[in-house]
């Protein structure tokens, strides 16, 4: 006999969700027991079997359904899936969007950090920044995107079409930040799966997460590691006690050891979760979590004690520099609440204003989802040396949290005992007669008697006291007297339409915030770069741009010397080609007879030498 | 392949599996990778025959340079070794990594050639002299049939100049290789630091 289970969101559960996904309904809970609204159809009421986590499977009879607390991770349906499916390709669609917007790169470190040491692992030749000289990185994402280029590489790819294959490989991997965040949605919103679905497209359509899906940034990496690590963890915490294994947190601490791997920062999100265990007290939770980031941890040790001679080397270099040291501040300071205003605000606009009302809105049933998005944002904003991409992982977090408020609003409304209105809707309204469990006949056959009176009001039906149920009382119906939801199936619907929109708005806030973002940064450069790569007479070539400012040997795709454009080298006739973007440069070339002004590619102008030249082993014909 | 295949399509985590199988053999391969460090063949090579000596390692001459390493993180190129800069700046040499303790530079000349002379411009010529190599082992070498012959192997020992010429005398030579010994780490001289090298010789045949 299921039973109700203290659990933290004091929400009951309900048993499994088939004929909610049927109708798309929402799961509301009364004093008396919860109860199934549906917001588009009547079900017919059919025979389901009920899962106890107690007894197994439990049938219900003719009508109704079995109470029992789920496990949230079950609940699902054929309206979710749909609904899930259409977040994958809408998400899908708007990444693709900023994919092939952005030509360039939004920082160089995604080549220089990742893609230009897996470059030189491979070829033996790459512009290696300080960091893989003095060992402040670990191998492990460069060694996952030197395993791309080698894929890549079997298909003929090399240059910027390997760049751009690398860039399509995280639009698509990026897409499983959508089952994540429904995962969390449904966690923290509720047994009927519309928090997921509000999760789900919030993330898919959120146009700042869909800019950054293609860059291949350890920030990037980490946002997905880390948002599945959360969904793992909240869907544990929405489980009743006794339900699932201690071993569910393995994963958890094997994410949140990933993240951290791929990105020493982000152990800012591990606290949250560590702690929580703590104030649970679920000690083999907490036990198996650790074992898993230890096991994260470990590859680390080992990586680095193959590449850099030393366990740890690159953790401990990476600490000296940016905290002992607080090296990274020679690459700039801001203020401390940059993260913020200019980031979040800047972002959201008016939308943060939204998210922050919705949060506020019953904000103890998700405060965990709050807490995971402000304490890594307190903690990163205590660095001097801020950046915008930093802050990545904390955006699914913010954006579910928020909508979840306004769910969480729209089922207290639903709650709510009110005056039974005769003209209550009935059409719409519908909903399905659940029952509590049809232990006895003569239980059920009150609740039958009392479903079918109910619908004839057109009112909500409501669900028996389980407790009372399995006590053999009587049912207890929630129409007793003349009480009855008012807020029922048009008030739902409109409140989850409203909820809809405030979703739209905050993402059309934030699409404007994010186009202001350089959108194609440094692609003029890049195509110049790529050209340059596929003529066959390029002996070298000079750019203007700092070294670490460019596509590097990466986008070269050849062994071919490259260097600032200087004036002391410009007479070199190894470096034929240059690239010039600014107009002082450009006009000083001009003037100089030996070079041609060869194309022009955005703001980037392609010369080549004249003279001091060599001859050919085959003729140079311009390739496109 | 055909029951691979059914699996990917029918088993509700093919793709997955597929995805994965695909980044480790990718990986597999990326750390097997051993990769030698050299440099395009640009030009045609010299005619056949042509008087006088001439600078075979020239890029210009369709040389091409083969080394054990380069300071990738300062771009010390090897093709600036045979770039025949008259006054390169301190950045076109060719410079190896503290790492690399058995540095070395292979010359790939064109034609094969009758080898009289290596010529070096070591660190000395631009540097401060306390740089400049003065243990290093010149060969001379054929391939013929898929093999490489040593045809002449010149030690030197104790080099003060900072562009030394080496008379060698090496008949039908495809490659001259340059073996250095380096100081160890934190000492002049832990790294190689070579401007130019040119091998003067005449061609006499294919290679």
């Amino acid at each position: 006999m299921c039973e109700n289970r203290r659990n933290p969101h004091k929400q009951d559960y309900i048993g499994p969700a088939s004929d909610n996904a049927l109708t798309g309904g929402l799961v509301v809970s009364g004093p008396s027991g919860s109860r199934l609204v549906h917001l588009f159809r009547r079900s017919k009421p059919k025979e389901a079997m009920a899962r106890s986590p107690d007894s197994g499977p439990i049938s219900t009879g003719k009508e109704g359904r079995a109470e029992c607390p789920v496990d949230p991770s079950q609940a699902g349906g054929r309206g979710l899936a749909i609904g899930l499916a259409a977040a994958l390709l809408l998400g899908l669609a708007i990444r693709l969007v900023f994919f092939a917007i952005q030509r360039g790169m939004h920082h160089p470190d995604e080549v220089f950090q990742y893609l230009e040491p897996a470059t030189w692992r491979i070829h033996g030749y790459g512009w290696l920044s300080w960091e893989f000289v003095e060992g402040a990185r670990n191998w492990i994402l460069p060694g996952f995107y030197g395993a791309l280029m080698e894929v890549g590489s079997w298909a003929g790819l090399k240059g910027y079409s390997l760049y751009r294959f690398l860039q399509l490989h995280n639009v698509l991997v990026s897409l499983v930040l959508i089952p994540a965040a429904f995962r969390i949605g449904r966690a923290v919103g509720g047994k009927d799966g519309l928090g997921g679905l509000f999760a789900a497209f919030a993330v898919a359509l959120c146009p700042y997460l869909a800019f950054f899906a293609p860059h291949t940034l350890s920030e990037s990496a980490g946002l997905i590691l880390t948002t599945w690590a959360y969904a793992l963890w909240l869907e544990e915490v929405a489980r009743p006690r006794g339900t699932g294994g201690s071993l569910a947190a393995l994963p958890v601490g094997l994410l949140l050891g990933a993240a951290v791997v791929v990105r020493y920062s982000l152990v800012v999100f591990v606290p949250l979760v560590l702690i929580d265990y703590l104030l649970r007290r679920r000690f083999r939770l907490l036990g198996w979590s650790v074992l898993g980031m230890a096991c994260a941890a470990a590859v680390v040790g080992l990586v680095d004690w193959l590449t850099w001679g030393e366990p740890f080397h690159s953790a401990m270099e990476y600490y000296r520099f940016n905290v002992v040291e607080r090296g990274a501040e020679i690459y700039g300071v801001l203020p401390r609440g940059y993260y913020l205003n200019d980031v979040l605000i800047g972002r959201l606009g008016v939308g943060a204003v939204l998210l922050g009302l919705g949060m506020a809105l019953f904000f103890w049933r998700h405060w965990r989802l709050i807490a995971a998005w402000v304490l890594p944002l307190i903690a990163l904003s205590l660095m001097k040396h801020k950046e915008e991409r930093f802050l990545l992982s904390i955006w699914p977090f913010l954006l579910i949290s928020g909508v979840n408020g306004y769910l969480a609003f729209i089922r207290w409304l639903a709650e709510r005992p009110w005056k039974h209105s005769p003209k209550t809707s009935s059409s719409l309204a519908l909903c399905q007669r659940d029952s509590m469990i049809a232990h006895g006949g003569q239980t059920g056959d009150r609740q039958e008697e009392e479903s079918t009176r109910n619908s004839q009001r057109g009112a909500m039906v409501s669900d028996s006291d389980p407790k009372k149920d399995h006590e053999g009382g009587e049912s207890s119906s929630y129409l007793d007297g003349d009480r009855s939801v008012w807020f029922s199936g048009w008030g739902l619907r409109i409140g989850t339409g409203l909820v809809g929109l405030v979703l739209v708005a905050v993402l059309a806030f934030n699409l404007h915030g994010t186009s202001r973002l350089e959108l194609d940064s440094f692609a003029d450069l890049f195509q110049a770069q790529a050209w340059v790569s596929r003529q066959a007479d390029a002996t070298g070539v000079l750019l203007d741009e700092p070294l670490n400012i460019n596509g590097g040997f990466t986008l070269l795709g050849r062994n071919l010397p490259f260097w600032r454009l200087q004036f002391d080298l410009v007479d070199n006739p190894v470096f034929n080609y240059l690239v010039a973007q600014q107009p002082n440069i450009v006009r000083a070339l001009r003037r100089r007879r030996a070079f041609t002004e060869l194309r022009q590619i955005g703001s980037a102008i392609v010369f080549r030498r004249n003279t001091g030249g060599i001859e050919l082993s085959r003729q140079p014909e311009l390739l496109p | 392949m055909r029951r691979i295949v059914e699996f990917i399509a029918r088993h509700p985590w093919g793709w997955t599996w597929l995805y994965l199988a695909l980044v480790v053999g990718g990986l597999l391969q990326f750390l097997g990778r051993r990769p030698t460090i050299q440099t395009e063949t640009y030009a045609v090579a010299p005619p056949l025959p042509e008087d006088g000596e001439i600078n075979l390692a020239s890029l210009y001459r369709g040389g091409s340079v083969w080394v054990s390493s380069f300071d990738t993180h300062h771009l010390h190129h090897p093709l600036y070794a045979i770039d025949e800069r008259a006054n390169p700046t301190l950045l076109e040499k060719w410079a190896t990594v503290q790492a690399d303790r058995e540095p070395w530079i292979e010359v790939r000349l064109a034609r094969r050639a009758d080898v009289h002379r290596v010529v070096l411009a070591l660190a000395g010529a631009r540097e401060d002299g306390v740089l400049t190599m003065i243990d290093y082992d010149i060969q001379c070498l054929r391939e013929e049939q898929g093999e490489v012959w040593l045809v002449r192997d010149l030690a030197i020992h104790g080099n003060r100049e900072s562009s030394p010429s080496h008379p060698l005398e090496c008949s039908a030579t495809d490659r001259v290789r340059i073996g250095f010994w380096v100081a160890p780490e934190g000492q002049p001289r832990d790294v190689v630091r070579l401007y130019e090298i040119q091998v003067l010789g005449e061609v006499v045949g294919d290679v």
